[in-house]
């Protein structure tokens, strides 16, 4: 694995939206499977769900609700995909990155913030009751989990003394940050599945609220947010691979392909978390959170920081 | 959808129910995630109020609803017929604009209730609702129903918090709610502050319990297990896990079409194992109160035993896997009247409790609202 | 290239204002929040531009957070206004009208006219660290211990401004065991 990140010429954006869709698509496919396969049909008959769902929500009929704000709407629903594409930006896959920020780990960080904004204002922009109520269930939990995934980010900057993640990926060299941080690679995974409003922490797009932010949208809107939810979970799980489990370390393969299997292998656990777990009511969440979670990952920063300053 | 004895001109095309001029709810989105089957239909609303209740189904989780998602027709009075129980196989619907009501069974239907002036809601008629609290002063100049939606008052909620007062009707018809049920809920943020509900009366009243099954001698054992497969289904649908949720609806699926009552009674094992054993399940579903006791001991409706859900669910599965297992049901003579002392307890127990804690506790009530049906019982909160 | 930059920080700059001033013309209070979010957001760009990253996407990254939290209680205590109806966001205008411009002609003509020092040797390779230790010098470890205490400040407002103290929750004696709430708390305390 190299020690320098190469930054590629901007015309290789472009395949970012590509490889992005292609997660998306891999991940919804998985789920789509493992709902077949809930529901006593085969496996593989469910692979295509996603692009059946593709091809019906593009010929869908657009609906609005009455008094509807729709420019804050869409401007969500729109939102959530942009996200994902900025979250990506300083992701390096291999050697190669589309752009080597200074800031990586924190850009990601503050990605993660601005879907709070998104999907508050997809839960207002609706004029719905049910819709709003799930936009506050999501800031509720976002409240929750953000302070306890800000604190997982620091342990991998400190022990990498950098924030830059060509940095951060090569001080896995020796040995992945995942196994000597725990806490942290759970708390983010936990808050990966929690911005994406996925699976345990799926409250705001419940269906004991009628699908919640996502109840009134149809159409092609409905279409870009719920692809902008599997983009984001698979931002999220590619950033985990990068920051945590070594980035394009492995034997044998060039470190893209390593790079690409670790973050399928990631997403799809995120995509199964879903169906094996209940949902988490956020209000009880919030004790958990503030009581348990936050001083135990305070302490895993502790022992990360003693670490590297005995280094 | 069959209209048959409608009077067709008080429906001339489904914008009848659209407020013209408004961009109103006119369409029904299916996503079904699982495309194979969507048999469930959603966002029929009908309301005019600033809120729209109960639109979504998406269905990432299929198998056959046998109640209708989100057709929320609050403000309608008269609906009678709405049978909605024995529904099965609704195709993808995807109401476009001019699409007429097809596919929907609404015999009996009278509309004679419905007065869709323009924009102005003063004429619907809502029965049982109380637009009383709406201060609609201050401001002077401004329009104070834009959209013609008044706008919402102020109240006290339940933590001492001026919240703006919502009212919403939680529909007839609702994923994993008892069919007919309409509660009306004067919401502050998702916070139920009173409600009130009602049951819709039935156009008549489906054979065998409301599970409709050609096989009427396997009889009560079989609709017993259906019954509550179906509320464990709801229940853990509600709690948001979906492939538990699954197992259950394909178990009852399975009975539903005449399968062997010991293959389920294997199913119903594994899936209560699997739901003992869901510590997560536990902690998410710990606080929650429902009324009633359990079905076992059914004399009293009301009792300060335990009205923990997750001990309710458990039990069903148990109850479930017993009568799979020995083919008898215990019957209960007074299943009814305690039924209907469940539905006059609903206000009391969602009174101060938020819009999930609520749904969970009426899905632990265990209403089967088709046997009630006949009797439309209204009672305050 | 510093052409760009130089045109993308004009345009940011007026976005900024113009967003800003967004605020106090719009009919909605979600709207409002979500323009100064905006502005925020312009301002953070402004500051990576000048290769402040750290500054910047930390700002953006706050200030969204809080414009998110913000709005709630703008709806909460001004919630009327869902429905897009005109209000007016503005009180006793005229002064605050002065005022506000006021303030912004000083501080403008201060960043125009004040005769800054030309460079003198070439930017820090951190300068996130550099300009760090110019603003706080060896008072960085006070920095840094008055930040927790700063947010236990905050809790503890919350908790004493809370109605309902332990003795509503368990009882005279403290004795209950599970507290007496509206929503059953995650770990039952």
């Amino acid at each position: 694995m190299a020690d320098s990140i190469e930054q590629v010429a901007p015309a290789w954006a472009v395949f970012a939206p590509v490889v992005l869709a292609a997660f998306a698509l891999v991940g919804a496919s998985l789920n789509g499977a493992l709902i077949a396969q809930a529901n006593g049909r085969p496996f593989a008959s469910g692979l295509s769900a996603p692009i059946d769902e593709i091809v019906r929500l593009m010929r869908q009929r657009r609906r609005t609700t009455v008094s509807a704000d729709s420019l804050l709407w869409r401007i969500a629903g729109t939102g959530l995909l942009l996200v994902a594409l900025l979250m990506i930006i300083p992701i390096p896959i291999g050697g190669w990155t589309l752009a080597d920020l200074s800031i990586g780990v924190v850009w990601f960080n503050a990605m993660d913030g601005l879907v709070w904004g998104v999907i508050w204002l997809a839960g207002w922009g609706a004029n719905s009751a049910y819709s709003l109520i799930g936009g506050y269930r999501f800031i509720a939990q976002a409240l929750s989990y953000e302070l306890p995934v800000m604190f997982a980010l620091i342990a991998p900057a400190v022990a990498a003394r950098s924030l830059r993640m060509g940095d951060v990926v090569a001080a896995q060299q020796d040995l992945w940050f995942v196994v000597w941080m725990p806490v942290a690679f759970l708390v983010f995974c936990a808050s990966v599945v929690a911005f994406s409003s996925w699976g345990p922490f799926g409250s705001a797009a419940g269906r004991d609220i009628a699908g919640g932010v996502f109840a009134e949208l149809s159409g092609v809107d409905r279409l870009i947010v719920r692809a902008g939810r599997y983009a984001v979970l698979a931002a999220g799980a590619a950033f985990a691979v990068a920051v945590f489990l070594g980035g394009g370390a492995g034997p044998l393969f060039p470190d893209w392909v390593w790079t690409l299997v670790k973050t399928v292998v990631l997403l799809s656990l995120f995509i199964i978390a879903r169906h094996r777990l209940p949902a988490i009511r956020p209000e009880r969440f919030a004790e958990v959170a503030w009581i348990i979670v936050i001083p135990l990952i305070l302490l895993q920063v502790l022992v990360v920081a003693i670490v590297m300053v005995n280094r | 959808m069959d209209m048959s004895g409608e009077d067709a001109g008080k429906h001339e095309h489904h914008d009848g129910m659209d407020m013209t001029g408004h961009e109103h709810h006119a369409g029904m989105d299916m996503s079904g995630e699982d495309a194979g089957k969507h048999e469930h239909h959603d966002g029929m609303d009908m309301t005019g109020h600033e809120h729209h209740a109960g639109m979504d189904m998406s269905g990432e989780d299929a198998g056959k609803h046998e109640h209708h998602d989100g057709m929320d027709m609050t403000g309608h009075e008269g609906h009678d017929g709405m049978d909605m129980s024995g529904h099965e196989g609704h195709k993808d619907m995807d109401m476009s604009e001019h699409d007429a009501h097809k596919d929907m069974d609404m015999s009996g239907h009278d509309h004679a209730g419905m007065d869709m002036s323009g924009h102005n809601h003063a004429g619907m008629d809502m029965s049982g609702h109380n637009h009383a609290g709406m201060d609609m002063s201050g401001h002077g100049g401004m329009d104070m129903s834009p959209g013609g939606i008044p706008l919402a008052s102020g109240g006290d909620d339940r933590d001492g918090l001026e919240m703006d007062v919502l009212n919403v009707p939680f529909g007839p018809a609702l994923p994993f709610w008892p069919a007919g049920l309409v509660m009306w809920c004067v919401l502050h943020g998702d916070v139920i502050a009173k409600a009130q509900v009602q049951l819709l009366g039935a156009g008549a009243v489906p054979p065998g319990d409301g599970v409709a099954s050609e096989n009427s001698t396997a009889g009560e054992a079989r609709t017993r297990a259906i019954l509550l497969c179906d509320d464990a289904f709801t229940l853990l649908s509600l709690a948001g896990w979906p492939s538990a949720a699954s197992a259950a609806v394909r178990v009852r699926n399975e009975l539903l079409q005449g399968g062997a009552l010991a293959d389920a009674a294997l199913d119903l094992a594994r899936l209560r194992r699997r739901v003992t054993r869901s510590w997560l399940l536990r902690w998410s579903l710990t606080g929650i109160r429902t009324a009633g006791s359990s079905t076992d001991h059914a004399h009293e409706a009301t009792g300060a035993d335990a009205g923990d859900i997750r001990h309710r669910l458990i039990e069903w599965l148990a109850e479930a896997e017993g009568i799979c297992q020995s083919g008898l049901v215990s019957t209960s003579t007074h299943e009814d009247h305690r039924q209907s002392l469940l539905l006059s307890a609903i206000p009391g127990l969602v009174e101060g409790m938020d819009v999930a804690s609520a749904r969970l506790a009426i899905a632990g009530l265990g209403l089967h609202t088709a046997a009630l049906a006949e009797v439309e019982v209204v009672a305050h909160g | 290239m510093s052409v760009v930059i130089d045109v993308l920080f004009w345009f940011l700059a007026a976005a900024a204002i113009f967003f800003g001033i967004l605020v106090f013309k719009v009919d909605s209070m979600a709207r409002a929040t979500y323009a100064l979010a905006i502005s925020f957001v312009a301002v953070g760009v402004m500051l990576m531009i000048v290769n402040l990253e750290f500054v910047g996407i930390i700002t953006i990254f706050m200030m969204v957070m809080e414009m998110a939290i913000m709005g709630i209680y703008m709806v909460m205590f001004m919630g009327m206004n869902p429905a897009l109806m005109p209000m007016s966001m503005v009180h006793n205008r005229r002064w605050s009208g002065a005022l506000a411009i006021g303030t912004f002609i000083v501080l403008a003509a201060g960043a125009v006219l004040i005769p800054w020092p030309a460079r003198d040797g070439v930017p820090a390779l951190d300068l996130t660290v550099s300009l760090g230790r110019a603003l706080m010098g060896p008072k960085i470890l006070a920095m840094l211990t008055i930040s927790p205490a700063l947010f236990a400040t905050i809790v503890a407002a919350l908790v004493i401004a809370n109605p309902r103290g332990r003795y509503d929750r368990r009882g005279d004696d403290l004795k209950k065991r599970t507290p007496a709430d509206p929503t059953r708390g995650g770990i039952g305390r």
